[in-house]
């Protein structure tokens, strides 16, 4: 089973992901702060990472720095959900091969469709 | 003076000896010219006498009467220059002779042998020169010997009797001299005077025309001399008249100068004017609180030697480079090395002289502290950042719940959840958009307070108690606790019950089930304080210093599992101040927390007054 974590410190935006993508079939998993999906990481190891940017304790950016600086081979694909539309940000969230930017307010269907379309793509790779 | 007085004595002098040696050579010519006639005069007796004796028998002159007749009528002539007559025979022995008295007739010399003619010799006496004509002494016509005659050779001295004539001639001529003299002095007179005044002139300084009084030619020279004067003083004066218009002129320079510096000094920039080799000749006092140096380091110095900016130092190089000299004005941003903090704009203008554009004769360098405007900026755009951060989350909640709703529809609960949500978030977008809205008008200075008399207990109460009716949900108790009696304050009614219910619904969102909100009044001397306390989450120690800034937010999940968006004390406190009030969180307590509001009585007429 897939496994998706959400982090974002609004419990709303949780709570709607995980009630819409459970539909799929895919195992959700939720922190609230970077800080506690890093604990999350080591102990799941989800095949994807859905984070917000704006959060206390650990910032979305300094989360998939985080997970990008791990010397280990785990590399998951990290959905980066944010309102920030300027430049920097896309050009930082594009230096990451697995990254993927998506603006708010986040479209779940796109999301879904998304999420769909790259696990089917990594099943027939597989 | 004793040079002027030589040099006009020197001239009486030279008149003097010049006359002397005219009348010395005058005397010369007359005593040469005496002494040739009395030489004539002197041969001629002689020769005459020489002649007369040989003339006469030889007889008649020797043996009769022993020749003393006729050499007797000789002597008794009594001339002063006779000086002997002597017969000698051919042997030379004397036969008879006549002297003069005291003579003693010198010695024939070497010429012996008679002869027939007569002739002329030289000889000379012990004291005087002698003139000796010789004649032959015939004794019945054969040579008996010589008759000898001697006359004096008259002298340089004339003689006595013509010392008169002499005189004569003298004393006119040496009374001449005195009278010249004297009549030289006495012409010299005025321009000894005119000497002296011109002395007196320059031993007092002052240029004067001379006040001598004369006549003839000197009156015409002092009038020409004062002409001169005057000239020389016309002259001076136009000079003084130059010279004051020049200082003058100078004075108002500097005083235009010292205008540019002092309007230089008060601009809130830093300001530096180079000259054309790059060296700095003027600095202003902003120079050392914008880049921290100090003038006295600028002044006179070349840029790469006060500045540390490698891009400020080339780009001033380029107004001073002979070959591509900058003809335009140029500015950019930069950050000092010292002050990291810092961004300041600097501007370089070439200076031109007024006439003539290719001219450039400087650089003016104006650095701008920009580090406020940069901050404003950088804090705009944070703001923009935050409330569109703000406005999305709101919305990015609403969006994906009606996704939802769309898809989950088979759970009623489910859906009513989904609504209430959206229901929800839109009530806080709505309330965010107008917090914003008023943040923001207040920030601008637009609001207009519209200010009334309002009861402060009859205020509190009614908004105290719309809160407490939409809390009951959450099991919280309320407790107002307001004096007897309260007075009215001047207040903006609309926009104070938006301060006070931002702190009411704080107490509520932030509270525990089953907890409390309070409100206490307490009727100060010139004040009242609004004490509103609650028993929720409270607030760390950290975050309390941060909680009045807009859109702070503790990073405490118990905060962020309520919603908001940090703006509702940011804008309680802007609307407490614009009544001349005050907010502080009171931190004494151990649980919960307890804002203070302080709104003067009657303060808000008279700081409107003022």
């Amino acid at each position: 089973m897939n496994t998706i974590l959400i982090v974002d410190d609004e419990p709303h935006v949780i709570h709607v992901i995980k009630q819409f993508l459970a539909r799929f079939g895919y195992r959700i998993i939720s922190a609230s702060n970077g800080a506690q999906a890093l604990t999350v990481i080591d102990k799941e190891h989800p095949d994807v990472l859905v984070t917000d940017i704006q959060m206390p304790k650990m910032s979305g950016q300094e989360l998939c720095s985080a997970i990008e600086s791990d010397p280990g081979d785990y590399r998951p694909l990290m959905i980066i959900m944010t309102s920030r539309t300027d430049h920097e940000l896309r050009t930082w969230s594009e230096s990451f091969p697995n990254a993927k930017f998506m603006e708010k307010p986040l479209s779940l269907r796109r999301l879904s469709t998304y999420l769909n379309d790259y696990f089917s793509a990594i099943q027939s790779d597989g | 003076m004793n040079v002027q007085k030589w040099a006009g004595d020197r001239v009486g002098l030279l008149m003097i000896l010049v006359t002397l040696l005219v009348i010395g050579t005058i005397t010369g010519v007359l005593y040469t010219n005496n002494k040739q006639q009395r030489m004539d005069l002197v041969q001629s007796q002689a020769s005459g006498l020489a002649r007369l004796l040989s003339s006469m028998p030889f007889d008649a002159l020797i043996k009769e009467n022993r020749g003393s007749n006729s050499l007797q009528l000789i002597n008794s002539q009594k001339d002063p220059n006779f000086a002997y007559t002597v017969l000698v025979d051919t042997s030379g022995a004397p036969l008879a002779s006549i002297t003069a008295n005291g003579v003693l007739i010198p010695e024939q010399g070497n010429t012996p042998v008679p002869s027939l003619w007569v002739t002329e010799h030289r000889l000379r006496d012990s004291a005087r020169n002698i003139i000796e004509f010789r004649a032959p002494l015939m004794d019945a016509g054969t040579l008996a010997g010589q008759i000898r005659v001697g006359y004096f050779e008259p002298g340089y001295w004339p003689d006595r009797s013509e010392i008169s004539l002499i005189a004569t001639l003298a004393l006119p001529i040496f009374l001449l001299v005195p009278f010249f003299y004297l009549l030289f002095r006495r012409e010299m007179r005025p321009l000894r005077a005119a000497s002296q005044e011109i002395e007196d002139l320059l031993q007092s300084r002052q240029l004067q025309t001379m006040k001598l009084d004369s006549s003839g030619e000197f009156s015409d020279f002092i009038g020409k001399f004062n002409q001169f004067v005057s000239m020389v003083s016309d002259r001076m004066e136009t000079l003084n008249q130059q010279n004051s218009l020049a200082q003058e002129s100078s004075l108002v320079l500097t005083y235009q100068r010292r205008r540019i510096e002092s309007a230089l000094q008060c601009l809130p920039d830093a300001v530096i004017v180079m000259d054309e080799s790059g060296k700095t000749t003027f600095a202003n006092a902003m120079v050392e609180s914008i880049l921290g140096i100090e003038s006295g380091k600028i002044i006179g110095h070349l840029p790469h030697q006060w500045c540390d900016n490698k891009e400020v130092v080339s780009l001033l190089a380029r107004y001073h480079s002979n070959v591509t000299r900058l003809r335009r004005s140029e500015s950019f941003e930069f950050t000092p090395a010292s002050n990291p903090g810092k961004s300041i704009a600097v501007s370089a203008y070439p200076l031109f002289t007024p006439k003539d554009r290719d001219d450039i004769f400087g650089t003016l360098v104006v650095f701008h502290d920009n580090t406020e405007a940069k901050l404003a900026s950088q804090a705009r755009d944070e703001f923009i950042g935050h409330v569109a951060h703000e406005l999305k989350s709101p919305l990015n909640v609403i969006h994906m719940y009606a996704e939802n709703l769309l898809e989950a529809h088979e759970d009623p609960q489910a859906r009513i959840d989904t609504i209430n949500v959206i229901n929800d978030e839109i009530e806080r977008l709505a309330q965010l958009i107008s917090n914003l809205l008023s943040i923001t008008k207040i920030e601008a200075g637009s609001i207009a307070l519209n200010k009334q008399r309002v009861k402060l207990g009859e205020f509190i109460e009614d908004t105290f108690n719309s809160i407490s009716r939409s809390g009951k949900s959450d099991n919280l108790t309320f407790n107002l606790n307001l004096p007897r009696s309260l007075g009215a304050v001047q207040i903006d009614k609309d926009l104070m019950r938006i301060a006070l219910n931002n702190f009411l619904s704080n107490a509520v969102k932030y509270n525990k089930p089953g907890g409390s909100v309070s409100l206490e009044v307490l009727d100060e001397d010139d004040r009242y304080t609004i004490c509103i306390s609650d028993t929720g989450i409270g607030i760390s120690a950290e975050d309390a210093g941060h909680i009045f800034e807009k859109f702070y937010r503790a990073d405490s999940d118990d905060v962020r599992a309520r919603n908001g968006h940090g703006l509702g004390l940011a804008l309680a406190r802007e609307i407490i101040e614009l009544h001349h009030g005050s907010v502080s969180l009171d931190t004494s307590q151990a649980q919960g927390s307890t804002f203070n509001i302080f709104i003067n009585k009657s303060s808000s007429f008279i700081k409107e007054a003022v």
